[in-house]
């Protein structure tokens, strides 16, 4: 069966600053990629949405106005790890940043609320052992939308971005790096439930990202196809506003290998 | 009602689908305006209360300010003198 799919079980820990609902979650999951072994995975991130360098909610080193018509100005720390033991059950990346950027607060309308973001952010993105990193500087311009009432909560950030620097490899030398990315963010939570003691909750927290990148200088040895396609999509079900069941399913490549993940992992939540 | 509280629930509802009336202050803020966009609220803060700390209070909210009394008792402080 291994020339067909592999299914292969591992466990999976990951803590995630995500909102504030997700705390904790532990799971259990197969990979579909050919000639993998067992796996033990963890996630960790800070003010980004894994395999996407969004920069909503989080913790900010600067958050400030600029005069009172709706500029702000801000810098906060990124950092995303995400490490296993197996190439196709995580992107096995470690990832910071240091964004600054200007931020345009518009007033509410029908739809919802909007904000544009622009900013500009070094960043470091190497593999677990740090042997094939990539140094640049990043330019992302994004809009984040909310629409809230009693029933749904629905966020979506998309934007584009554009870095530039090198590829630097333990034992192959430097050489230099570029891409354009086109990420998307959906959240959408639903499903109006109360608990035995009375305590309202939501049911269903559906999260989805999605990013398009497309790779215009690097070793041609690593950057084989020059178009690449993540995606990542988490379905939260809870049975109590503190504990809930989890479906992921993540597929595609990513920084800085480009090596392939697809994988599904079944989980239990804890949130707050 | 006073002046902050005042105040307050005017960027709140400013800033979500409910009226000032309809906002109480019990409720918890991310009835209104979700921690995704914590960081635009706390702007919209600043721009009507101008003593408060805008990066220190992007940092509290939905963490140990979570209703909107507490979000009230925490912009007193910046105000002592009200």
């Amino acid at each position: 069966m291994k020339n067909i799919i592999s299914l292969i079980c591992f466990l999976i820990t990951s803590i995630s600053c995500f909102g504030q609902e997700r705390i904790f979650s532990l799971g259990y999951g197969k990979t579909f990629v050919n000639n993998d072994s067992s796996t033990l995975s963890l996630s960790l991130d800070l003010n980004r949405i894994p395999g996407q360098s969004e920069k909503a909610g989080g913790y900010y080193f600067i958050n400030e106005v600029i005069g009172s018509e709706g500029w702000g100005y801000y810098l906060k720390p990124t950092m995303d790890i995400n490490i296993g033991s197996n190439i196709s059950s995580s992107p096995n990346n470690i990832s910071v940043g240091a964004p600054l950027g200007l931020v345009y607060d518009f007033r509410e309308c029908e739809l919802g609320i909007f904000s544009f973001y622009i900013d500009g952010s070094p960043e470091l993105v190497a593999d677990k052992g740090f042997k094939n990193n990539l140094y640049y500087f990043s330019v992302n311009s994004y809009l984040k939308y909310e629409f809230l009432n009693d029933k749904v909560l629905l966020n979506i950030l998309s934007g584009v971005s554009n870095a530039n620097g090198a590829r630097n490899q333990f034992d192959k030398g430097t050489d230099t790096y570029g891409r354009l990315t086109i990420p998307f963010f959906l959240k959408l939570i639903c499903w109006n439930a109360v608990s035995c003691s009375g305590k309202s909750f939501k049911r269903i927290n559906w999260t989805n990202s999605f990013k398009f990148n497309s790779v215009y200088a690097d070793d041609s040895k690593i950057n084989t196809d020059n178009n690449y396609i993540y995606f990542n999509s988490k379905f939260d079900f809870y049975f109590t506003p503190n504990i809930g069941f989890n479906i992921t399913y993540f597929n595609g490549k990513e920084e800085p290998a480009f090596k392939r993940n697809n994988a599904v992992i079944f989980g239990l939540t804890l949130s707050r | 009602m006073t002046k902050i509280e005042e105040g307050v629930k005017e960027v709140i509802s400013q800033n979500s689908r409910y009226s000032v009336d309809e906002i109480q202050l019990a409720d918890p803020i991310d009835k209104f305006i979700s921690s995704f966009m914590a960081d635009r609220l706390a702007r919209e803060l600043k721009r009507k209360f101008s003593q408060i700390d805008t990066t220190a209070m992007t940092n509290e909210l939905f963490t140990t300010l979570k209703k909107i009394s507490d979000l009230i008792k925490r912009i007193n402080d910046y105000y002592p003198n009200i």
